[in-house]
């Protein structure tokens, strides 16, 4: 599947990373809505701290479809690896995370 | 006892094995810490005593936290993933839901006021970082005490260095009886005298004695390593060897090695004292987790070099150096390694090549003590096997982990995973048992009875926590290999699996049908876990259709096997099957006398859904028999129980619809307010005061915890009349202090004491200390 990344940034090497896009999807069992906010807010503080320890990584943005119990998330980062590496640390279960494209970003670029 | 940690206590911090030296200063600082900050983290080099400081400054908060003091040692976990499950079960609680982890903890202590003290966080830095971030967002009574060796860096932590112990320096020694001020001399002295009953600090000593402290930097374990060799050395040989060996670190110039070299070079010089087996051994002993013991020691660590008829001697050996701590565990010795040493025995077992071998043969061990339990299982010993699984919790999962990353040809992480079917429901690991199957049975794919298996029980686990969409495959894919293989035992998990599944989508009829066929098959192979458990279910289902009469028939059947076998866990379950069978028959009596029984099965084995269903039929009971209050209350320790079980009544609807018409018919016997007067009181109870209510063992009917009921009751102006009797002033003095009649002083202080239960000023001075506790702050975390 084909990559769209953001802007290159410029790291300490003076190489420049390239973030990718990433999608979670959850199918969650019957969920409280307070859950997906202790989750989320996991999620961030555990990309805040890896972030901090060099491995990029963000969570864009969350939504819940109440009708499917289904959570995605979009994610920024250097690789799968890391959002993976988030999960574990917030102790969520892993889930199985699939590169992703930017349509918007895309439009922007080619306009 | 019951097998596993009772929910109900309120802590459980463990008692000291040997006496705590000085440290005022530093203990009344972090009580003021925590009195700031909701965090406080101690911080500071191996064996500076962060363990010891952090128990001891909780052990005297506990009277400021209502819910305990709980001790969360995390040391032996290497898997990130099951922190928060690690602390849920520490503090009691059952979730057998697929509800994540971290937020069914901060929901469960979103109203508790407890102190958490997380021992050894730094290999799980983040891990914790983000739990103690969420718990304190979500829990305003909730403090935590972490010790680590790197602050978690969290906004709102308070970081307390842990400093080494107080000296004095050398060249202006005080004399002998003036040096109790200083708390290295202490513990140096208190060690001495604990291998040499004879010793004494003298004159003629002292110098040595500070010399060999400043040596060691103060370090409190240091100085316990070295203090004990006073059994086979004398003092003068113990300081010309230590200085030799940091001689040899400083390259002969009397410079000053880091802190933390100076332990591990007091460590090598410890272990260089040790004879080679002792040393050897020393190094094997370190890939147990959480302890081990004797019969463990000589299946692991022996071969050709060591004997195992040596092991106990070296053992005993080693635990007169101090390498090695033992203590009573439930009557049983057990043993263990401080972390610092077991992580230098592992360094040295790797440099030795040995550390595969001795890791395997501890994986062996574990697997063996697990196929034992399975085959023992149904058997009077029940309780004491569980008791021993618990007790060897973190030796399972450090077997897991070596099965998952070295995996074998008889696939022994399935294998395990399976066999401890039993072990993840009574203990409700229902969360940590779908990990390790799911784990395993991703790692490795190719059909076998291990497999197969692991299929059935990690689908039993999914449809208990109502994950059904996860079981189903599991089930199919079990069925298949089970036909594949011929595996008759697995095909019968899988058609009770089948009818488990169409009793939570509310198909009780067709449930009725699959799990009878699923008896007849456990039947025909002799299976008898298999029968035991679809009776179970089998009876909800035909008594749930109206068949009680053949409800009450499997069930005889069930506990006659039960009692043949000597099993009681599985009975209590039965029991508690008769006593709703009993009360759809409308027989209260019966229905009251079974609950009970099963009560008092479930109690045993701290088996919490048990303990709630007979708290509800006990309840619903208790209405037939025109009891609304003792109704009340039991449903409202139901209540608090479910809430802590997660899906209650199974998530089952007949069940739920009978609870909700029996608590709207209570309510409407009682008049609203009374009722939820009576309920709130039930949910207030401990888990183990409710069992004293539901089963008559005390005359009166228990009463919540005062310090809870007083909370409601007592004014504005009573509250400001019971700090001033805390502060000592009389009736007079309050008068005076508040413009108020002598005469009005004295009724207040009447209503105080009869609100709270109390019969002295003394009892009000006490509790309203602990209201104020160390003046704790209940603000926002963030």
């Amino acid at each position: 599947m084909g990559i769209l990344p953001l802007p290159a940034r410029e790291t300490e090497g003076n190489t420049c990373d390239v973030d990718k896009y990433y999608m979670v999807d959850w199918v969650l069992p019957p969920t409280q809505l307070m859950d997906l906010r202790t989750a989320q807010r996991a999620i961030d503080e555990a990309g805040r701290r890896l972030t901090e320890e060099g491995h990029r990584v963000r969570c864009l943005h969350s939504t819940y479809v109440p009708a499917q119990r289904r959570w995605v998330c979009v994610f920024t980062a250097s690789s799968a690896e890391t959002i993976r590496k988030i999960h574990e640390i917030a102790q969520l279960p892993v889930p199985r995370v699939e590169s992703a494209l930017n349509l918007s970003l895309m439009d922007r670029l080619a306009s | 006892m019951s097998a596993s940690k009772s929910a109900s206590r309120a802590g459980n911090l463990p008692a000291e094995l040997t006496s705590f030296i000085g440290r005022r200063h530093e203990i009344a600082e972090i009580k003021r810490l925590l009195s700031a900050s909701r965090l406080v983290t101690l911080t500071g080099v191996g064996g500076a005593g962060k363990t010891r400081l952090s128990l001891r400054a909780a052990g005297d908060l506990q009277r400021a936290f209502s819910d305990g003091v709980w001790l969360v040692e995390l040391a032996a976990l290497e898997d990130q993933a099951l922190l928060s499950q690690t602390i849920a079960s520490t503090l009691g609680l059952h979730d057998r839901t697929a509800r994540w982890p971290v937020p069914a903890l901060a929901e469960y202590l979103s109203d508790k006021r407890l102190l958490l003290v997380l021992d050894n966080c730094e290999h799980l830095r983040n891990a914790c970082a983000v739990l103690v971030d969420t718990v304190l967002h979500s829990a305003p009574g909730v403090h935590v005490l972490a010790t680590s060796r790197q602050a978690l860096g969290l906004t709102g932590e308070h970081i307390f260095q842990v400093p080494t112990m107080s000296m004095p320096e050398p060249e202006r020694l005080p004399p002998p009886d003036a040096l109790g001020q200083y708390e290295a001399v202490n513990l140096f002295v208190d060690r001495a005298t604990a291998v040499r009953p004879d010793f004494e600090l003298t004159a003629g000593n002292a110098d040595t004695v500070v010399r060999i402290c400043q040596r060691l930097d103060g370090i409190p374990l240091a100085i316990e390593l070295t203090a004990v060799r006073l059994r086979a050395l004398d003092l003068a040989d113990i300081f010309d060897r230590l200085e030799d060996r940091f001689r040899l670190l400083t390259a002969g110039s009397p410079g000053v090695l880091p802190r933390h070299q100076t332990l591990r070079a007091l460590i090598d010089w410890s272990n260089a004292l040790c004879s080679e087996p002792e040393s050897a051994l020393w190094a094997r002993l370190s890939v147990f987790s959480g302890g081990f013991d004797l019969a463990a020691a000589e299946a692991v660590c022996s071969d050709d070099t060591i004997p195992e008829a040596d092991v106990v001697a070296l053992l005993a050996a080693l635990v007169d150096k101090s390498i090695v701590i033992a203590d009573h565990q439930d009557g049983r010795l057990r043993y263990r390694l401080l972390e610092t040493i077991r992580q230098y025995g592992l360094e040295r077992l790797a440099n030795d090549g040995d550390e595969t071998a001795v890791r395997k043969r501890h994986r062996d061990y574990f697997v063996h003590l697990v196929e034992r339990a399975l085959t023992e299982w149904l058997s009077p010993d029940q309780e004491a096997w569980l008791t021993t699984l618990l007790r060897e919790h973190n030796n399972l999962r450090t077997a897991f982990e070596l099965c998952l990353a070295e995996p074998d040809p008889a696939d022994t992480g399935t294998q395990m995973a399976g066999a401890l079917w039993f072990f993840w429901i009574a203990t409700g690991l229902t969360n940590e048992g779908r990990r390790w199957l799911e784990r395993s049975l991703e790692s490795n794919q190719r059909p076998s009875h291990a497999r197969a298996r692991a299929l059935w029980v990690c689908g039993y686990l999914c449809t208990i926590q109502e994950d059904l969409a996860a079981a189903r495959p599991m089930i199919a894919e079990c069925r298949s290999h089970a036909e594949q293989l011929d595996d008759v035992n697995a095909a019968a998990w899988a058609v009770q699996l089948t009818g488990m599944i169409a009793m939570s989508d509310g198909d009780l009829a067709g449930a009725r049908g699959t799990l009878s066929e699923s008896l007849d098959q456990h039947r025909a192979i002799g299976g008898q876990m298999g029968i035991l458990d679809t009776s179970f279910y089998l009876i909800v289902a035909t008594a749930l259709v109206g068949d009680l009469d053949r409800a009450v028939e499997v069930a005889e059947d069930a506990i006659a096997l039960c009692d043949s076998l000597g099993e009681r866990w599985l009975k209590s379950y039965m029991l508690w099957d008769l006593s709703l069978v009993a009360w759809q028959q409308s027989d209260y009596s019966r229905a009251t006398a079974s609950a009970m029984d099963g009560l008092r099965l479930a109690r045993e084995f701290n088996e919490q859904w048990v303990i709630a269903f007979c708290f509800e039929i006990l309840a619903w009971a208790a209405h037939g028999e025109r009891a609304p209050v003792r109704a009340a209350r039991l449903l409202g320790a139901a209540d608090r129980l479910w809430r802590r079980i997660g899906a209650p009544l199974f998530g089952m609807r007949h069940l739920v619809t009978f609870h909700e018409q029996q608590q709207d018919q209570v309510r409407q016997a009682l008049g609203g307010r009374r009722f939820d007067a009576e309920l709130r009181d039930g949910t207030l109870m401990t888990t183990d005061d409710a069992i004293v209510l539901a089963l008559n063992e005390r005359e009166a009917v228990s009463e919540p915890t005062g310090s809870v009921r007083a909370d409601a009751t007592l004014t504005r102006r009573e509250r400001e009349v019971a700090s001033l009797i805390a502060d000592g002033l009389s009736n007079k003095e309050i008068a005076t202090k508040l413009v108020i009649a002598r005469r009005t002083a004295e009724a207040h202080v009447e209503h105080i004491l009869g609100k709270l239960g109390f019969s002295s000023r003394s009892q009000v001075a006490a509790w309203v200390a602990e209201q104020r506790g160390v003046e704790m702050s209940t603000h926002e975390h963030r």
